[in-house]
Formats: structure tokens, C-alpha cells, sequence
């Protein structure tokens, strides 16, 4: 492959940049993804949730101390 | 009223000088026609349109920062905000009104699909792949193959991605939710009684959730264990540099958590709380996401609105310590900026003053006989001090001493009317007996200095 556009070449960068993370947010359930999926896999839900209420604590209690 | 002059103010350009902003302005149309003519697809116009703005939107917003303090940093959080919100806005009015296909990042005119292009006699043999985002989509059916409408054509419409779809990343959206999240948090830290910031910090703690599960799936969880497809697409010019993804089938593939199912996330269609419960009838998660994203800007925007109220310059108020809020933001409004370069007189002893001068920026020497042999350094001034308030007061109107910038010099410029409903405290806007006093006697100290020397 040959890139001959200067344009090409600043698509082609710019792809690179972005490549390695591109992925669809899109399409279908994959067959036999369901519940059970979901449930092998709430201890990450619950790992976050315990995450997002402890630094909105600290936040928080940073706002406020001030006052 | 006070609000719409509030917002005209910061909203205009107050540091980059017209000339600038001209220049600017001719330079983004001409990059911008010049994409058009060149048949660059839309992302590229805006891209280029937008991007000579960057350098003084940048310098502008560092200067309203210094100059309207933790207000400017609500103010340009809130436009980010909006920006970011319009994405989401614009995504949905693809996928609703534009016929638009979710396949985000849009597809590219990569060498794997320009191959398959041309396997399937889509394009000419002897091009080459160009790397350019389609903008359209040809809507893939259940077998991959393109969904014909009752003519036999095929149905398409645009990618719908927003204007600038190969953003759309997971790592974007979390990296734009946690700087959401802390930049709410920070705007609290001064504006703590602001109901409205509060009620978009619990929509952005909510927000957080979302991404931060699905961003954990996306990277931590790799282990391929469903069976899937991926779509196939070949991509070809429509016009110009427009291109299109044409469907060209699905090959089988093992999927990881977040391709099977967790990149619909907790709460959209297909997500964690539809399989759970086995509800029916939430939104997808472009519809989903630009709820929440306007269930964080509309409050944002009514807490900036909420404390544009009292917008004032931190200057004024260093120079104007008793002036109260509502006096300081009127006074913001009235001043006018002006610039001066080093070795600028600014005022000429012995003209007629018609106004006088805060400092926000740089430095400037008083001089008593200037240009003569009795020439005479009085002072040095510099932020937040007050100059040619004398000759205001004076009964002649004349100018006591001459003031010249000694490097580069910005000031607010406050002109004789206000600047005597500052000093009279029985009557106009400005009621404060103690800003009388005080300019009353700083005028009486200043005079005595001159006397001295």
C-alpha cells in the first residue's frame, strides 16, 4: 500500500491514532448473552457503585469543609 | 436586563483585540470554504472551521479566569458542557430524522474494506484506501447483506456517530464524564448554595456508573466466550471526499463481555437492567446517553446562569473592596478594556481627564514633569490600583502628573460619570459612603505626594 495524498496521509495518521480503541458501540446481543452473564459479573457493578458512592463522599466532604 | 449584560459581556471577546479576531474569522472561512470545495466530509469542515479558534479561545478563556475568577472557570465548564451535549443532540437527530445507521467509530476507508470494495466490484481497481470516515451508511440486514426498500434500492443514511464519530470511544466518554464529575466538584467547591450544580453532580455520579462499568468491561474483560458475528463492510466514494460502508456480510467471531452485551451498559436497551428484569422498553443508548447528558447540562447551565447574576471583575473588587456584589457587577459591566504597549503615556499631565483607570494587568510608572529636567519618578502602579481619579475631582479638570506603561500594560477604563456616582454615595447606582471615603482619601494622600515632590 502506497499513500500518495498528503490528505490520505493525515487520514492515515489519524487513524492510527484512534484504531487501537475503535470499537462499535453497536449491533446486536451476541446468542446465549443474558442474565447469568450479567449476574457472573455484578460483583464489578457492585465494586464501581462502592467506588462512584466513596469518591462523591470524599468530594463531598471536600466542598463542604471549606464552609 | 442585568443578566443578558452580564452574558453579552463575558460572552464577547474582552482580551484578543477585534483585529484578532477578524483575522481569525477570515481564516476559518477561508479553510472552511476551502473544504467544502474540496468535497471533505462534514467532520473535516468542522474541524477545520473550528480549528483556528482554538489559540484565542484558549487565550481568552485563560484571561476570564484571571479577571472574573471561579465564575469564568463555571462559565467555560458550561460551554464545554453545551459542546458536548450538542454531540449527543446531534447523534440522535442522525439516528431519528437522518435515517442513521449506530456503527460508531464510523467505519474507514481502511485497506481491509477498500479490499472488499473492490472484491466486490464496489470500486475501481488502482485507487488507493484514503482513511476517511464514511458518512453514510447502507443499513445491514440480520444476514449482513444490505436492506432493500420496496424499489429494490438500497436504504441508507448517515453514520450516526455526531460531527466527530471517531470520538466516539469508550476512553472519551469516561475520560469526558470524570472531568464532568471533578469540574461540577470544583465549581461546588465556590459555589457551594448552588442548587443547580448539585443536582448535576448526582446526574454526573449516576453518569459515572455507567461508564465506569462499561469501560471496565471493555478493558478487562477479554476472555472470548460467546458466539457472534461481526459485520463485513466495503467502503467507496459517493462524492467527493464522501464515502460510503456498504454491508458486505458477517463473519463468525468469538465475543468478549462488552461486544456480547455489556456495551449497552447498565440501564439502555439490551443493558444489565433489561436482562435482569426482563423489562422491555428502555431507550437505546444513544437516546439513553443524551438523557443523561441533558439531565448535567440543563442544570449547569441554570448554575452559570445562577451566578452570572453577580458576574464581577476580581480588579474592581481589589480596587472597590466596599462595593457589594450587586455594585461590582454593575461596575463590570460599565468599565471598558483597554491595552497599552510599554513606553504608552496614558495620560498626559495637564489634559483635561475624562476618565480613570484600574490596572489588571502590567505595570505603570507615575511621572511629575515629564520631559523636562525636573522629570520625576512619583510611583510605580500595578494590579488592581486605581490612576487618574485626581484630575476627575480636581475643579479644572486637568491632569497632575503624567502615567506611562512600563511594559505591557491592560486596564479597565471607567469614565467620568460613573466614576463620580462612584464618589457620590447620596445618589445613582453606587451607594457606598465607605468606596467615597476611601477614593476621597486616597485622591488627598496621592495629592500630598505630589506636593511633596
Amino acid at each position: 500500500m502506497k499513500l500518495t495524498s498528503k490528505t490520505n496521509i493525515l487520514n492515515f495518521v489519524l487513524y492510527c491514532l484512534f484504531c487501537f480503541h475503535a470499537q462499535a458501540a453497536s449491533g446486536p446481543l451476541a446468542k446465549g448473552f443474558g442474565a447469568d452473564d450479567w449476574l457472573d459479573k455484578i460483583y464489578v457493578v457492585f465494586a464501581v457503585i462502592s467506588l462512584v458512592i466513596i469518591t462523591t463522599a470524599i468530594l463531598v466532604f471536600l466542598i463542604l469543609r471549606k464552609k | 436586563m442585568s443578566i443578558i449584560n452580564q452574558l453579552n459581556r463575558f460572552l464577547s471577546f474582552e482580551a484578543v483585540d477585534v483585529r484578532t479576531v477578524a483575522v481569525t474569522a477570515f481564516i476559518s472561512y477561508l479553510l472552511q470554504i476551502n473544504a467544502i470545495i474540496s468535497g471533505e466530509p462534514l467532520y473535516l469542515i468542522a474541524l477545520y472551521t473550528l480549528l483556528p479558534w482554538v489559540p484565542i479561545a484558549m487565550y481568552e478563556g485563560v484571561w476570564k479566569v484571571q479577571n472574573y475568577a471561579a465564575v469564568a472557570f463555571l462559565g467555560l465548564f458550561t460551554i464545554l458542557q453545551i459542546g458536548h451535549f450538542a454531540e449527543h443532540l446531534f447523534q440522535v437527530i442522525q439516528l431519528d430524522f437522518m435515517n442513521g445507521t449506530v456503527a460508531c467509530p464510523p467505519p474507514v476507508d481502511n485497506l481491509a474494506n477498500f479490499n472488499n470494495a473492490i472484491q466486490q466490484g464496489l470500486r475501481a481497481v488502482g485507487a488507493e484506501p484514503t482513511f476517511y470516515s464514511v458518512e453514510k451508511i447502507i443499513k445491514p440486514g440480520p444476514d449482513g447483506l444490505p436492506i432493500l426498500g420496496s424499489g429494490g434500492e438500497f436504504l441508507s443514511g448517515a453514520a450516526a456517530c455526531a460531527v466527530f464519530g471517531q470520538l466516539d470511544l469508550e476512553i472519551v466518554h469516561l475520560v469526558w464524564e470524570l472531568i464532568g464529575l471533578f469540574g461540577t466538584a470544583a465549581c461546588l467547591y465556590f459555589f457551594h448554595k448552588n442548587i443547580f450544580l448539585w443536582i448535576a453532580f448526582a446526574a454526573l455520579c449516576w453518569h459515572a456508573l455507567e461508564h465506569l462499568t462499561i469501560t471496565y468491561f471493555y478493558y478487562f474483560e477479554q476472555e472470548k466466550l460467546w458466539e457472534g458475528f461481526k459485520q463485513v463492510w466495503a467502503t467507496y466514494p459517493i462524492s467527493g471526499n464522501s464515502f460510503v460502508a456498504h454491508p458486505v456480510g458477517k463473519e463468525e467471531a468469538m465475543l468478549n463481555f462488552y461486544e456480547a452485551g455489556g456495551k449497552f451498559g447498565l440501564m439502555a436497551k439490551h443493558g444489565m437492567f433489561e436482562q435482569l428484569t426482563g423489562f422491555e422498553g428502555m431507550p437505546g443508548r444513544a437516546h439513553l446517553h443524551m438523557g443523561y447528558n441533558l439531565t448535567i447540562t440543563v442544570p449547569t447551565v441554570l448554575g452559570f446562569l445562577w451566578e452570572a447574576r453577580t458576574l464581577k471583575n476580581k480588579y474592581l473588587e481589589l480596587a472597590f473592596s466596599s462595593l457589594t456584589n450587586q455594585e461590582l457587577s454593575k461596575l463590570s459591566i460599565d468599565v471598558e478594556n483597554k491595552s497599552f504597549k510599554a513606553g504608552d503615556e496614558i495620560i498626559k499631565e495637564g489634559d483635561k481627564a475624562t476618565c480613570c483607570y484600574v490596572i489588571t494587568k502590567g505595570a505603570a510608572d507615575v511621572i511629575l514633569n515629564k520631559g523636562k529636567k525636573s522629570e520625576k519618578l512619583i510611583a510605580t502602579l500595578r494590579e488592581g490600583d486605581l490612576f487618574g481619579e485626581i484630575g476627575l475631582l480636581e475643579k479644572d479638570s486637568k491632569r497632575t502628573a503624567s502615567v506611562v506603561a512600563s511594559k505591557g500594560l491592560s486596564c479597565l477604563e471607567i469614565d467620568a460619570k460613573t466614576f463620580a456616582d462612584l464618589v457620590d454615595s447620596k445618589s445613582g447606582d453606587f451607594r457606598s459612603e465607605t468606596t467615597s471615603q476611601q477614593i476621597k482619601k486616597l485622591v488627598k494622600i496621592r495629592q500630598a505626594q505630589l506636593k511633596t515632590d
